[in-house]
């Protein structure tokens, strides 16, 4: 197997004064054609897991090592889906205008020139998938539905082709027709693009179905970590049976 | 007639600052109450500047400068959101009050004796000045800097997340925003013929005032296919000030004691302001800023 992208060693997460571990002692290593999909019940760390590899809160014990690339700041290749998608958009500014702000770092680097190039790969992107969001890049984001924004995000992602891609419940808030299509959309975008991803859920049948790597949490501890056959072999039953 | 062309040339005078507090207010959407001070500024540097016989024009620049400054000031102090933006802006105009005086060396600057801008190039330059500034402001907010100066504004922490350093947008926004003020200063302090201590007293209150009842009205009158439009944002400036200074010269004209003035106008902000509140393009909730 190659290099683990995200290594995590000994990690370890307590809540100050409350004394309460949310992660306990995780070993755990993503490598680069990764499609982690992390199972658990409502506080068992899942999200903890996300916010401690995207950066935004730090482990009280052990070490992160991220090999993802040789730029200072890191956390400028991760990028991270939630729920929440209003974290995520510039409400009142177009499709158009989101599109761009989110290419920024990119411009910073270089690696796009000119704001019509920038454009026209997301038209061209958006045709190419044959998506009903084209006919909408002037319309104010805030008067998108929440799945067709969740849509929208996705592909500004997979545009933007991070080093790795974190979503956390990212379908939890949408109806279970749109949110059929966003975790296809994410499974399809995820395999073509080769970026490697770490995916929440509580939806155990997306669990089954998608992801090559399977992890379930329990109480801040792995319960279950399973790979390629094993997971194939997995049954509906026998998750939920770790929930209990 | 006569009330109307008055009021249309106070609006020319005023506009700068109206914009100024439109980047401020609704493109980086923070309360600034800075501008009662950097208004100041801009006046007491330009009148002081002309008083040791500094060019109009180098004044002018000076007292840009000093204006952007003073934004810059407001700005580090609101740093990393440390300190609140209505407290951050009534620190620094406590600061600048000091400063001001500093740079007047007294309370009141007379320009009378000096060669001013109006002496140089008559009356019109005024108007010259006002348009500069409508096209200083269109140039920032059509460019990919007002467009980041925006994704401020509607989500600062997405923008921290994409950008890493947000507080440039801050400083600059800010700057150009209180520059814009310290440039309404000296035109004010032009046409009145003289600089004073107290002259921006209740500038950043009737300046939001106006930039709420003028974008309001725009919208009324104007549904931009755009979500955002400079040119009808500006417009929508422009009629606030008109507005106000209608109303003002009104209230003179039916005999108000200057002394109520400022509690009469006040009610009518209130009642203005309430009324724009309960308007039905807010409760839409989309396409407004």
């Amino acid at each position: 197997m190659n290099n683990a992208v995200v290594d995590l060693q000994n990690i370890s997460v307590l809540v100050p004064l409350m004394s309460r571990e949310i992660l306990n002692d995780i070993n755990y290593r993503i490598y680069s054609n990764d499609f982690i999909v992390v199972l658990g019940s409502n506080g068992s760390g899942k999200s903890t897991l996300i916010n401690l590899i995207n950066q935004k809160i730090l482990p009280t014990n052990g070490r992160i090592n991220y090999s993802l690339s040789t730029r200072k700041k890191q956390y400028l290749d991760i990028m991270t889906l939630t729920q929440k998608v209003e974290e995520s958009i510039f409400p009142n500014m177009s499709v158009l205008e989101n599109y761009l702000l989110w290419n920024y770092k990119f411009n910073l680097l270089g690696k796009i020139s000119s704001r019509k190039l920038t454009v026209n790969r997301l038209k061209l992107y958006l045709q190419k998938i044959n998506s009903p969001l084209q006919e909408k890049l002037d319309t104010n984001i805030s008067c998108l539905s929440g799945g067709e924004r969740q849509a929208l995000l996705l592909i500004m992602c997979v545009l933007l082709k991070p080093k790795l891609l974190l979503l956390d419940e990212h379908t939890s808030a949408l109806d279970p027709k749109m949110a059929e299509i966003v975790i296809s959309d994410t499974a399809k975008y995820v395999g073509k693009e080769k970026i490697p991803c770490m995916m929440t859920t509580h939806n155990i049948e997306h669990a089954l179905n998608f992801g090559n790597r399977l992890l379930v949490l329990k109480n801040g501890k792995i319960v279950l970590d399973l790979a390629d056959q094993e997971k194939q072999k997995l049954t509906k039953k026998d998750l939920i049976s770790l929930y209990y | 007639m006569n009330i109307f062309y008055l009021a249309l040339e106070q609006t020319i005078v005023f506009l700068p600052l109206v914009m100024g507090i439109y980047l401020s207010y609704k493109i980086l959407q923070t309360t600034d109450l800075t501008v009662d001070g950097t208004f100041v500024l801009g006046a007491a540097l330009y009148a002081r500047s002309l008083s040791m016989g500094v060019e109009p024009l180098v004044a002018v620049l000076i007292a840009l400068a000093g204006g952007f400054l003073g934004g810059v000031m407001v700005s580090l102090i609101q740093f990393k959101d440390k300190v609140n933006s209505l407290i951050a802006s009534i620190l620094a105009l406590f600061i600048l009050y000091s400063v001001n005086f500093q740079v007047m060396g007294r309370a009141n600057i007379s320009l009378q004796d000096n060669r001013t801008l109006i002496y140089l190039f008559g009356d019109q330059i005024i108007l010259f000045m006002c348009l500069i500034s409508i096209g200083l402001v269109v140039v920032i907010l059509s460019s990919q800097l007002g467009l980041k100066l925006r994704g401020f504004g509607a989500n600062k922490s997405l923008m921290q997340k994409i950008t890493s350093n947000i507080e440039k947008f801050r400083m600059l926004g800010l700057g150009f925003s209180n520059m814009l003020a310290a440039f309404c200063g000296v035109l004010t302090a032009e046409v009145n013929g003289y600089a004073d201590i107290n002259m921006g007293f209740g500038m950043a209150l009737t300046g939001i005032g106006s930039v709420v009842i003028g974008l309001d009205l725009i919208r009324r009158v104007y549904r931009s296919r755009k979500i955002f439009n400079v040119g009808s944002d500006i417009l929508g400036c422009f009629l606030g000030g008109l507005t106000y200074f209608l109303s003002l010269n009104t209230l003179l004209r039916i005999g108000i004691e200057p002394i109520n003035l400022k509690l009469v106008l006040g009610v009518i902000l209130v009642m203005l302001l309430r009324g724009v509140g309960s308007s039905p393009l807010n409760k839409i909730g989309v396409n407004r800023e």
